[in-house]
């Protein structure tokens, strides 16, 4: 008995983890090595090997989309680092009622579902929308929802969403500092500053490294809000590849290749994760 | 300054929620003429009219899928989450490392990469277009489990279930009576994510379900926004309504259980 334990608490997740997680990888990952013909009636005709993926190499529109998406994380990460520390470290500081009121405020769009926060945020976006007043009348004349500004129409929807998460984390990490880790301090003289600068942020490391790397990855995975803004007006479908792959699947029914393409970015995803773990422990 | 930067704080993470409640005050023809974030004349009537015009858009149906199928994927997946973290993070034996590995790995699985082949093998299992089609591949959450593992190596002190199993209590005693109550706003936490997540679940339901009954609030809003405008205040009445109330009952449950998740997320998201 107490060797299979352990056995008995996994078998209920394993379970369906083979069969929704596993099972249709592998499922995705044989489509990939085939190319079927529009007629055929199995989509495992016409064995191809790895020439799928070198297809999505040379894929023009999915690396497209790569590289717009990379600009948005370029932007999306040091706003969501320097806005969540900022915004932790102003609560940590204002415990009691004002900072459990301003906790509340900066976590409630994460309890928004995505594709409402995203039509939201669309129809504000949109002429006679409030942001499309505001900008009109701060004289810049941007409509958000053209194909040239979207990009900054969906990076304000991702950092409202996501902002309170980061927040809460790293609330979590200045809470886990030892109480007379000030005390020391203060007694030597440390002015709030010095506090901030030489214990609080060196503490809160591993929890920044941990969040740039949820971010990278996330922002492949993003798909309800490219969506929902696609719907509001013309986007690439490339804009960033989870899109790109229902794209493929869902409408040009081309499941071998998006197969493909899949696995290339769970590759991509799995070498940031590689290299943000290396990171990680190396604060350890 | 600390006000100051409360309101600045208020002003930008509610204003869309306070437009969203604003605009579903108004009459269709309206909504975009006056200022957009005040009603002088507010009505319900988008209320009344979203939720009494069932044989065109059964919203109240929506809602209730939409709380069913959360609801079973959330406590489903939390318990299985719990049972399997628990193994991982407080058994040594052989394949654990591999295990726990895997499950980081399938944290990187695009959703698009996978619904399509879950919809083949709900259509050979009989699964498509019913609840259990959208609760079992909900339920299963490789961040939980993720989670999981982490928040028990860290939450559990090993002398008190060492000393539990010495006062003869059996495994499944001690992880039901000792483990589980450790694991409380972990779980509780999952449990409100795996909620969220398949509240907000899109991709999945459009490839499984057919019905337009069985659609939970994404899915129906969308086909909706999508018809177009044979009723158009009608379909302005549905997605005013439906978001309103989609958004207070989120809003409303992560409130509720806000000290949970920051001890929850505080323990078991980064450690390790």
């Amino acid at each position: 008995m107490a060797k299979l334990t352990p056995l008995y608490f996994l078998i209920p997740f394993f379970a369906l983890f083979t069969v929704f997680i596993i099972l249709p990888l592998a499922y995705t990952f044989g489509l990939s090595l085939f190319n079927a013909p529009a007629a055929a009636t199995s989509l495992f005709t016409n064995l191809v090997g790895g020439s799928q993926y070198s297809r999505v190499l040379s894929d023009v529109a999915f690396w497209q989309g790569y590289g717009s998406m990379l600009f948005l994380t370029c932007m999306w990460l040091p706003i969501s680092l320097v806005g969540s520390l900022l915004i932790a470290l102003f609560l940590d500081s204002r415990r009691g009622r004002l900072g459990a009121f301003g906790k509340i405020v900066v976590f409630l769009p994460y309890g928004v579902p995505t594709v409402i926060g995203t039509l939201m945020w669309g129809y504000m976006y949109t002429a006679g929308g409030p942001i499309y007043d505001l900008l009109a009348a701060l004289r810049i004349p941007v409509n958000l929802l053209s194909p040239s500004a979207m990009i900054y129409a969906m990076l304000n929807v991702i950092v409202w969403e996501w902002m309170g998460y980061n927040v809460i984390i790293l609330l979590a990490g200045l809470n886990a500092i030892p109480l007379h880790f000030y005390d020391s301090a203060r007694l030597d003289g440390a002015s709030s500053w010095q506090l901030t600068r030489y214990i609080k942020l060196p503490m809160l490391k591993k929890y920044l490294i941990f969040m740039s790397m949820l971010t990278i990855i996330g922002d492949q995975l993003l798909f309800n809000e490219p969506f929902t803004l696609s719907n509001l007006s013309s986007l690439p479908f490339g804009f960033t590849p989870n899109l790109y792959i229902f794209h493929v699947t869902y409408f040009l029914q081309e499941f071998n290749y998006a197969a493909a393409v899949a696995f290339i970015v769970i590759a991509i995803s799995f070498i940031v994760a590689v290299i943000g773990v290396r990171f990680f422990r190396a604060e350890d | 300054m600390t006000i100051a930067v409360l309101v600045a704080l208020v002003l930008y993470f509610l204003l869309p929620l306070w437009w969203l409640a604003v605009s579903s005050l108004k009459l269709y023809g309206v909504e975009f003429s006056g200022n957009p974030l005040w009603v002088s004349q507010p009505t319900l009537f988008n209320y009344v009219y979203a939720f009494t015009n069932a044989s065109y858009y059964p919203l109240a149906r929506w809602l209730l899928n939409s709380v069913i199928e959360s609801g079973f994927a959330g406590g489903l997946g939390a318990l299985v989450a719990a049972m399997a973290g628990y193994a991982l993070g407080k058994f040594r034996f052989r394949g654990r490392d591999a295990m726990t590995l895997l499950v980081a790995v399938a944290l990187m699985v695009p959703s698009t990469a996978i619904a399509f082949p879950i919809f083949v093998l709900e259509q050979q299992a009989g699964l498509v277009n019913t609840y259990q089609g959208v609760i079992l591949p909900s339920s299963v959450s490789a961040f939980a489990a993720y989670f999981m593992t982490i928040y028990a190596a860290e939450s559990i002190p090993k002398e008190v279930l060492d000393a539990a199993r010495l006062d003869g209590a059996s495994e499944f005693r001690v992880f039901r009576s000792i483990a589980l109550r450790f694991f409380r706003p972990a779980l509780i936490t999952l449990f409100v994510l795996i909620f969220a997540g398949t509240w907000n679940n899109y991709l999945l339901p459009l490839f499984v379900l057919r019905d337009a009954s069985l659609y939970m609030i994404p899915q129906g809003l969308s086909t909706v926004l999508i018809n177009g405008s044979t009723f158009p205040n009608l379909q302005f009445a549905i997605q005013v309504a439906g978001s309103a109330i989609s958004v207070l009952f989120m809003v409303g449950l992560f409130v509720v259980c806000e000290k949970y998740i920051e001890a929850g997320l505080g323990l078991g998201a980064v450690k390790g």
